[in-house]
């Protein structure tokens, strides 16, 4: 016998045979997401850190104000900016090609942004804004540098202001959500995960019949209801429904499990009975 | 071909009867034509089960309908009402209406 046929009676290899594509071109898309850890970067996003300043006595605004005036003055000078460049080792990569001190000083002065209180900050965090108080912001904004760095640099810039006895801090950080590797890979898992698992279902199902049945009911019962289903399908796809294509998928399913038993000793039984029912 | 002897009164369950019903009020039916034109009598796990053991009694004929171009696929069977099918149809139809005129007339009396 020709090893191709023979391959192609047992039913697992003729499953593997007829639907190699189906399981090789998945396999070979999700592969480099199944062997490499599914490590998100948050490169090149902005984290951010925003702190809101208030009082914690009844004292005037002005001499609130003031006070947190002096701190940011202080915060935002040139030694205090490149301290923290050097402490926090940020802005690594242009300090490596050189980047004079001033044009740094510059950076970290637009990334750490201090201001007075406005209804919406700047980015697009939501914070907690406390009740009351004066309100100063200061926010933190750093792109392409670690989230550690981030909160840390936060956390210091936060104890500066608590060090005065009349303010406290709100602290609101930012985690930027990682970012999906793939550009729409949440959206195709979400709309493409259901029917394309509908559809596999479908498929192992349909495998049965060439394992129990004859060849007389697989052209009579089986294959109608493949080719309704490929009918159905398409019109549902056509429409561009993809809950249309699982919810047939899923219709079908139930259609071939139900021709099944129907063809089974059960459902030859319950003919029986319902013969002498009449 | 239909098994059943001679005096035997040909029965038709009630998804027999609605499938015959269907094919006589249209020439050639497919099978999803007819669970949908049942509006719920037929199901599509069942029509084809049913088609076919009434493919064996003789009640249904079919025809595979290859697919035209761009169509592709399994081809579509197009199912018909045998003389034998219409015959049956037609006694049973016969003798359910004879069946519940005399329920009603033995009910008034």
């Amino acid at each position: 016998m020709d090893e191709d046929k023979f391959r192609n009676q047992i039913p697992i290899f003729r499953f593997l045979n007829k639907h190699k594509w189906r399981i090789i071109l998945p396999t070979l898309f999700f592969f480099p997401y199944w062997i490499f850890p599914f490590y998100s970067s948050t490169k090149s996003l902005p984290i951010q850190s925003y702190l809101y300043v208030t009082s914690t006595r009844n004292g005037s605004p002005e001499t609130l104000n003031q006070e947190v005036a002096g701190i940011s003055e202080e915060l935002q000078s040139d030694e205090s900016m490149l301290s923290l460049v050097r402490k926090y080792d940020l802005f690594a990569k242009d300090r490596r090609q050189g980047m004079p001190d001033d044009q740094l000083i510059e950076k970290m002065r637009m990334a750490i942004v201090v201001g007075p209180d406005s209804t919406k900050p700047p980015g697009d965090i939501k914070i907690i804004k406390p009740s009351g108080g004066v309100n100063v912001y200061v926010l933190v904004r750093l792109r392409d540098e670690e989230q550690e760095k981030t909160a840390a640099l936060t956390d210091e810039i936060a104890d500066r202001f608590q060090s005065q006895p009349d303010l406290s801090v709100v602290k609101t950080v930012n985690s930027p959500l990682p970012r999906p590797s793939f550009p729409s890979m949440a959206l195709m898992i979400m709309i493409g995960a259901p029917a394309m698992f509908s559809s596999l279902i479908l498929i192992f199902i349909w495998e049965i019949p060439f394992l129990f049945y004859s060849k007389k009911t697989q052209e009579m019962v089986f294959d109608p209801i493949r080719s309704d289903w490929r009918d159905e399908r398409i019109e549902a796809k056509m429409n561009g429904d993809i809950v249309e294509v699982v919810v047939v998928h899923v219709r079908y399913s139930f259609a071939f499990i139900g021709a099944m038993l129907a063809k089974s000793p059960i459902g030859e039984l319950f003919e029986f009975i319902g013969k002498l029912a009449v | 071909m239909n098994n059943a002897g001679k005096d035997e009164f040909p029965r038709l369950s009630q998804k027999e009867l609605l499938v015959l019903e269907l094919l006589l009020s249209k020439e050639e039916m497919f099978g999803l034509e007819m669970v949908e034109a049942s509006e719920g009598g037929l199901k599509r796990g069942t029509i084809y089960v049913t088609l076919q053991r009434m493919a064996d009694k003789g009640y249904v004929e079919s025809r595979e309908e290859p697919r035209t171009m761009p169509e592709i696929g399994i081809p579509r069977r197009k199912y018909f009402a045998t003389g034998l099918g219409q015959r049956v149809y037609r006694a049973n139809v016969k003798a359910l209406e004879f069946f519940n005129t005399d329920l009603v007339w033995r009910e008034s009396n």
